[in-house]
């Protein structure tokens, strides 16, 4: 396992830095460059368009250029976004990752849980009406045009209903008078959230070595219920439970549409590989011993059926930190998906390759994670 | 018990009371430290909020764009010394910074010397080297603590009065320190623009409160701003009255305050504050706007037709429309043949039939442009200039006559040559042999394309139809913006025809940048290669006028000699179509050069609406 892991690590830095290279020279043919929108100023002496060109590398070719971004990428330097001058590429991406991951970590995270659930009821019913109209709806909607998704869902529950806020991540006439930045709040939710995954891991772990299923439900039941009563009595006597139930009320719609969007194709899979489990002899065996058909369903078949969907859900979870441009932009939630964008439109070089190389970070070790999980999770798969 | 009672009851009463608009950005500021603003790192966002935080020496008047003191207390005096030109100006001294200090001399010279010195020493760029040109600006000296003595190198209205004395003024005591200390380090400028300014003190009236990232940005209102219950008047016979009752500040120019009054407005501020909230796409912005969380949308480009269709149709809301000042135009390359040939030029301009194009293909959105001065900047726009333009007012049959007469007086033969017949074009040209005997194969139009601007994609397919039907062999290519920047600027000058456009400044001296011949070295702004001694004459004396009815009789000699040599033919532009809830606010007027979002939706005189 050891040298398995040794051997993907290394792949995983030659591939970064094939990776890196070629998103640079892909970048670098692009026609014009950043500078030229600050050059089309015909009051600027050719002086001063010079000195421009200095300040942002420019009086230098490519190949130099090139070298220089991997001298720097090496020490972990992404160096200076030329659109937001002079801030750090680090700076932004830190700046946009809590808002991110908080939204696409619980969309990706509902839209697996709803898969799960439906494709497993979907497969043990199959041609029944559940099977035809969860396969129809979530077909519908994964092939549906995100953009036109998120403006009809804004304009029903926005507009129309005006049941959820229409856009944006909080309420400015709430949060002039915060004491605290939403930012502050949007990294105390994601530590909220991590320690309640760390206390249902450690819950999943005890549950694991007791004997008896009642014992098993109390522990995961008791601890997750008691994590989260103790996070909110916790958040509301900090006095920021009003701003934190704010960026929720704001991510619903757009958890809301991502979920409808995507539910579909954790739904699929899973009733796909359901449909080949319940074929196996150890369930027609379990439904002879006279199993109830939901144990039969959910401790035999589904369990078994649940691998591809987890390696698939943990490769999801490394493209969350790249965040989604259509969803970012629609719902004006400026994160990572945003800034891809916007460094694309002005060719903002440092960050568009800066974006890019972290997001590929995060996906190659999602895929490492995946492979690690394929083997815990299935003992006949040895490396 | 009564004391807190009556506390109480007027922080009820304030809150309830409290004025609060709600503006929409489209895009985040990208700063709002104005080392970086009006360096590199200019957005139009930014300017929206940080706009009005700065004073200046000069500023243009409401509507009418009159010349007038801002933070000067009357016109400069200009006189000759030695080599230099000085500009004598009288500063007010009723100004205060919002941390309770008087603004005075200082601040001025401390200014202006210190971006020269950073834009000589350092390289600061952007719009700070564009108002302090280094090869006009000499210094600033402070005479007494309310007057400067500013040095040219020349007299210039460009470079002088809609330059240097209309750049913003820092205070001194706030920000000298903190260049010092940067000037320590080894990348000044960067250490400059990374400097968080939020506690900086400002002259202008709102002040910032909160910026939260990605979100919204909150200014309040000063209740000590020095300005406000100042009363502009601007009468019809040209004169402007300002007076300040409050602080006794009393200017007349440009006349006797008398007659008619064109306008008459009353400085506020009005509402106690303003959140600038970030929607990051036009359609939640509009939708916002429609649900009334906010009342006004800042956008440069305007809306488009069927937005502001939609928003007409909504309850409270009001749409207005404006013309802008800048101009689409297509340019000859005069380094190529034909294009050098000024029939050639003159033929292609006789064959647009620019009123046709904009009411007729874009359904009038768009409003034929004439001259590299738009219709819009009434005082420079020379109104005999369409009449000069070829085929003006001819009709289709006319125009392709023209232009066939204007290639054979040059000297230009077809293989076959065209025929028209009243309107109709009974014989297409083909095989255009140009004087020198050379058959022309192909004529590129670089133009951008569909997703960029429909419009000139369309103008562009247009032209080269009825180039063609002519015999002109002219394709038209249409590409990415930035490919045609490269194709212009990078490479250089690698191409026949291209069509761009311009957004302007009010003082027209983009005439001398785009046409001057010292302006055509690689890389520079004369893409076109134009070179015209009587032109570069008169824009030299344009340039160097300090008396304004001069400089105008000179911008309408540029804008005819123009008109005739064609090195542009400036084709379209198009309104600004803005929309507000006149339910919510009230704007001072609706009716301005570019719009209400020129004017950053003028905070300190939007009221809120009963």
């Amino acid at each position: 396992m050891l040298k398995f892991l040794g051997k993907r690590v290394l792949q995983i830095v030659v591939l970064l830095f094939i990776y890196v290279t070629v998103v640079y020279w892909l970048i670098e043919a692009m026609p014009g460059s950043f500078v030229d929108q600050y050059l089309l100023n015909p009051k600027l002496t050719p002086e001063i368009r010079e000195n421009l060109k200095r300040q942002f590398g420019f009086d230098k070719p490519a190949h130099i250029r090139y070298l220089i971004y991997m001298k720097n990428f090496l020490t972990l330097d992404l160096g200076i976004s030329f659109s937001y001058f002079p801030t750090r590429v680090t700076t932004i991406i830190a700046e946009r990752l809590p808002r991110t991951v908080f939204l696409f970590v619980t969309s990706t995270l509902v839209s697996y849980v709803l898969g799960y659930n439906l494709g497993k009821r979907a497969a043990w019913k199959r041609s029944g009406l559940l099977d035809k109209t969860t396969t129809f709806v979530g077909i519908v909607f994964w092939t549906i045009f995100l953009p036109l998704l998120a403006i009809f869902n804004i304009w029903l529950f926005g507009v129309i209903l005006k049941i959820l806020p229409l856009n944006q991540f909080i309420d400015p006439n709430l949060w002039k008078s915060a004491p605290l930045s939403a930012q502050t709040i949007f990294i105390r939710l994601l530590l909220t959230a991590l320690v309640f995954l760390i206390v249902f891991l450690i819950a999943l772990l005890i549950s694991n070595r007791l004997k008896t299923i009642p014992a098993k439900k109390t522990v995961l039941y008791t601890s997750s219920i008691t994590t989260i009563v103790v996070s909110i009595v916790i958040w509301i006597l900090s006095g920021y439970s009003t701003y934190a139930w704010d960026i929720i009320k704001h991510m619903v719609l757009p958890v809301l549409t991502l979920t409808l969007y995507s539910f579909a194709g954790s739904m699929l899979v899973m009733r796909d590989t359901m449909l080949d489990v319940i074929r196996e002899d150890y369930i027609t065996t379990a439904k002879a011993k006279g199993l109830p058909d939901n144990v039969v369903r959910d401790k035999h078949a589904a369990r078994n059926a649940l691998l591809p969907l987890v390696t698939n859900f943990v490769i999801s979870l490394g493209f969350t930190v790249g965040g989604g441009i259509i969803t970012e932009t629609m719902f004006s939630w400026p994160g990572i998906g945003r800034a891809y964008l916007e460094a694309l439109n002005t060719q903002d070089t440092p960050l568009l390759i800066g974006l890019l190389v972290f997001t590929g970070i995060f996906v190659l070790i999602a895929h490492l994670v995946a492979d690690v999980l394929y083997a815990v999770l299935d003992p006949r798969i040895r490396y | 018990m009564r004391k807190l009672f009556v506390f109480v009851s007027i922080l009820v009463v304030l809150s309830v009371f409290a004025q609060t608009i709600n503006w929409a950005l489209l895009q985040e500021p990208k700063t709002l430290n104005p080392w970086n603003h009006y360096g590199p790192s200019a957005t139009v966002w930014s300017s929206y909020v940080l706009g009005t935080w700065y004073g200046e020496l000069y500023a243009y008047s409401d509507v009418r764009f009159d010349w007038i003191p801002s933070l000067a207390a009357d016109l400069p005096k200009i006189e000759q010394e030695g080599d230099l030109w000085a500009y004598t100006v009288p500063l007010r001294n009723d100004v205060f910074w919002s941390d309770g200090t008087q603004f005075t001399a200082d601040d001025v010279v401390w200014t202006m010397n210190t971006v020269m010195k950073l834009i000589k020493e350092y390289g600061l760029g952007g719009n700070w080297a564009s108002m302090i040109d280094p090869d006009y600006f000499v210094r600033a000296e402070k005479i007494d603590d309310f007057t400067v003595k500013v040095y040219f190198t020349q007299p210039s209205l460009a470079k002088a009065n809609f330059g240097v004395l209309m750049a913003p003024i820092l205070s001194k005591k706030y920000w000298e320190p903190k260049v010092e200390e940067a000037l320590k380090t080894g990348a000044p400028l960067q250490t400059l623009y990374n400097y968080d300014n939020s506690d900086e003190p400002i002259i202008g009236p709102f002040k910032l409160v909160k910026w939260e990232k990605g979100a919204f940005v909150q200014q309040k209102a000063r209740p000590d701003y020095f300005d406000k219950g100042s009363t502009l008047i601007l009468y019809k016979n040209g004169a402007v009255e300002i007076s300040n009752p409050n602080t006794g500040f009393h200017w007349v120019g440009y006349g006797e305050p008398t007659g008619e009054k064109m306008l008459e407005l009353v400085t506020g501020p009005y509402v106690e504050d303003i959140i600038y909230r970030i929607y990051l796409n036009r359609a939640a912005a509009i939708t916002a706007l429609i649900n009334g969380d906010v009342s006004f949308v800042f956008n440069s480009l305007g809306l488009q037709k069927g937005e502001a269709d939609q928003l007409a149709k909504a309850s409270g809301v009001k749409v207005i429309s404006n013309t802008t000042n800048g101009f689409r135009y297509m340019c000859f390359n005069m380094r190529r043949y034909p294009m050098n040939i000024k029939e050639f030029r003159q033929a292609i301009a006789a064959l647009i039939d620019r009123e046709f194009l904009c009411s007729r293909v874009l359904g009038g959105q768009a409003f034929p442009q004439y001259s590299v001065v738009p219709v819009g900047n009434a005082f420079w726009y020379n109104p005999k200039v369409p009449e000069l333009t070829p085929g003006y007012g001819m009709s289709y049959g006319e125009r392709r006559k023209l232009a066939i007469d204007l290639l054979k007086k040059a000297g230009f033969k077809w293989v076959v040559e065209p025929k028209i017949e009243g309107n109709n074009v009974v014989r297409q040209g083909r095989g255009l042999i140009a004087p020198n005997g050379q058959r022309i194969e192909q004529i590129e139009l670089l133009a951008p394309g569909t997703g960029y601007d429909p419009m000139r994609a369309t103008m562009a397919l247009y032209i080269e139809r009825w180039a063609n039907e002519i015999g002109i062999p002219i394709k038209a290519n249409l590409v990415d913006f930035n490919y045609i920047v490269q194709r212009v600027w990078d490479e250089p000058f690698n191409f026949d025809i291209y069509m761009l456009g311009w957004s302007l400044g009010y003082y027209p001296d983009h005439m001398a940048d785009f046409f001057h011949s010292k302006r055509a070295g690689v890389g520079d702004f004369n893409a076109a290669g134009y070179n015209n001694p009587e032109f570069d004459k008169l824009a030299d004396e344009f340039l160097a006028a300090s008396d304004i009815n001069k400089a105008k009789e000179l911008g309408f000699k540029l804008q005819e000699i123009l008109a005739e040599d064609l090195p542009y033919i400036v084709l379209f532009d198009t309104p600004i179509v803005e929309a507000y809830r006149a339910d919510q606010i009230i704007f001072p007027y609706e009716q301005t050069l570019s719009g209400l979002q020129y004017v950053y939706g003028v905070p300190a005189l939007v009221k809120t609406a009963e």
